[in-house]
């Protein structure tokens, strides 16, 4: 059976490491980033079929933006994005609205970054 | 300050209703009590004269209030201005018709200076002394040189010394005086004040500012802090299911006890967070949204920490329960947080009973539990944030004693209520009282 594809960008290199070796167990095949930039790099030859992405890292916005980018170019906007912050509870509920409600950003998904791997696990099977 | 005036003005209307009950009152001692002689229309005429500026200026403040803030306040000072003016007029009319200079309540006059040293400026307060002082020597001088009629208080004073010089000129200049002096003072006083109001004004602002810089600064490391526990708890999390290969029953109960550490650790950071925020974030999304569908929604979620206990949920929502105004995740936050309690503090195999009533313009929802319960001296403490009963403190490690303060913020925020009414080793009754509309 093909494994699922999953990139996940991220700047906690250490939270990198671990989730990758969870997610591989649970049998999806795995790509990391430490930007967006090398994710887009990435994602051109890799072509995963869902993608966990980081909000703040460099800048407050850096994934906000990527996704943004992602969702406006014809070969990914399908693909399914799970969107991870460490202040999912205080971003506001603006900004939440603003992902989940948007026709403009189908398959987007805003969970909590806690290392609590069961919400990114159910995530991930409702995504795919 | 501008609502000091708007205060001022009304407080203004509300005394001369006073003084219109004084004015009857003594009119109807001195006439019938003293058999004083007063000449009565003069006396209605006033008495109604007065009704109607209280009326007319009652109601144009009222317009004025609901008009342009800015222009409002200046024409607020301007009414001000004309109903002293107006009194002092009205006081030299009255004291005119009865009796003149030889009326002890020429002392009036005074009352009046205060009343206007209060709400005007100095200089407007000296003008409008002035003024009351010009009045009441015009009419010293036209009943003293007979250009108007004198109409004396017969019966009360009986020697006529409204044209005896001595008198006039003795009891003009301690009158001046006084005058000016208790102007004087009551200015001193009230400036005070200004400047005190002022700078507790000041004081307040910049607590704020100082607050609110020191609830962004608690964020900031909350949420680095945030950022390495997470790390951290996923990186154990691989130990704990041994994604790294096996461990041995020593390294594995370790590893248990750390992990189940920084769990807790971590729910501790997202609620500091959380509650944190919530200081800082003014404004949020609320809108009209199905209550019944959030309780079922909260309920679903906490199935199954619930059934982990065997613990039955069981709900009751009245079939009008329907939509209310506020922000749903908050909203959700707090039914979560309640359910999870009862969930937590029961025994096992117990019951969790969740009612939602209609109550016209509230729902009342109502988690119950026959929990340990909550001691009842420290029922009061509950809210209050990093607070944990004395009971749940020793028995469950995983409480971060922030959630039920959170709730209690979410709830007024949305201009609800929450209170607990707890028998120990009986059971708890969270009660939420959310209102349905804005």
């Amino acid at each position: 059976m093909k494994k699922n594809k999953i990139l996940i960008i991220d700047d906690d290199v250490d939270l990198l490491a671990s989730t990758k070796l969870l997610l591989e167990s649970k049998n999806y095949e795995i790509e990391t980033a430490t930007n967006s930039k090398i994710g887009l790099g990435i994602i051109k030859t890799f072509h995963p079929d869902l993608i966990i992405l980081d909000i703040m890292m460099d800048t407050q916005l850096e994934g906000f933006n990527f996704l943004n980018e992602l969702k406006s170019a014809d070969n990914f906007k399908e693909t399914p994005v799970i969107m991870s912050t460490g202040m999912a509870k205080s971003i506001g509920v603006n900004m939440r609205a603003a992902i989940e409600d948007v026709d403009s950003l189908p398959k987007t998904r805003f969970i909590d970054k806690s290392g609590n791997w069961e919400e990114l696990l159910e995530a991930i099977k409702d995504l795919l | 300050m501008n609502l000091r005036i708007l205060r001022l003005a009304y407080w203004l209307i509300r005394l001369r209703w006073f003084a219109i009950i004084g004015i009857l009152i003594a009119y109807y001692i001195a006439k019938h009590l003293l058999h004083i002689t007063i000449s009565d229309l003069p006396i209605y005429s006033i008495v109604i004269f007065l009704i109607l500026l209280n009326v007319l200026s009652f109601s144009f403040l009222k317009y004025l209030q609901k008009s342009q803030v800015r222009k409002s306040i200046k024409n607020v000072k301007r009414v001000i201005k004309f109903q002293i003016s107006t009194d002092l007029i009205v006081l030299t009319v009255l004291l005119h018709y009865s009796g003149g200079v030889e009326n002890p309540f020429i002392i009036y006059y005074i009352f009046h200076m205060i009343i206007g040293s209060i709400m005007l400026s100095t200089k407007e307060s000296f003008l409008q002394t002035s003024f009351a002082l010009m009045l009441l020597g015009s009419m010293a001088f036209l009943e003293y040189s007979g250009i108007i009629d004198h109409f004396p208080l017969q019966g009360f004073i009986t020697s006529n010394m409204y044209n005896n010089l001595t008198y006039l000129a003795s009891t003009g200049f301690i009158f001046i005086s006084t005058s000016y002096f208790v102007v004087y003072i009551t200015r001193t006083i009230i400036k005070q004040s200004e400047k005190h109001e002022a700078a507790y004004l000041q004081a307040n602002a910049k607590l704020k500012q100082r607050d609110k810089v020191k609830n962004e600064y608690v964020m900031r490391i909350t949420h680095d802090i945030k950022g390495h526990i997470t790390a951290i708890q996923s990186c154990i999390s691989v130990l704990n299911e041994k994604l790294a290969g096996p461990l041995n029953s020593q390294q594995e109960d370790f590893v248990g006890r750390a992990h189940k550490r920084i769990q807790i650790l971590n729910k501790f950071i997202s609620d500091l967070l959380s509650i944190t925020n919530r200081r800082l974030l003014l404004q949020s999304e609320k809108k009209y949204f199905s209550i019944k569908n959030s309780i079922d929604e909260v309920i679903n979620m906490a199935e199954n920490s619930a059934r982990e206990k065997n613990i039955s949920l069981i709900k009751n929502i009245d079939a009008s329960v329907e939509n209310i105004y506020g922000e749903p995740s908050s909203i959700e936050e707090v039914l979560s947080n309640l359910i999870q309690n009862a969930i937590k503090y029961s025994p096992v195999g117990k019951l969790v009973i969740i009612n939602a009533k209609d109550q016209h313009e509230n729902i009342l929802i109502e988690v119950i539990d026959n929990g340990i319960g909550i001691p009842e001296h420290e029922i009061p403490y509950i809210f209050n944030e990093f607070y944990r009963a004395s009971n749940v403190k020793n028995e469950i490690k995983d409480g971060t004693g922030l959630g039920l303060a959170i709730s209690k913020h979410i709830v007024e925020e949305h201009g609800g209520k929450i209170w607990v009414e707890s028998i120990m080793n009986f059971g708890t009754t969270f009660y939420l009282l959310l209102k349905k509309s804005k």
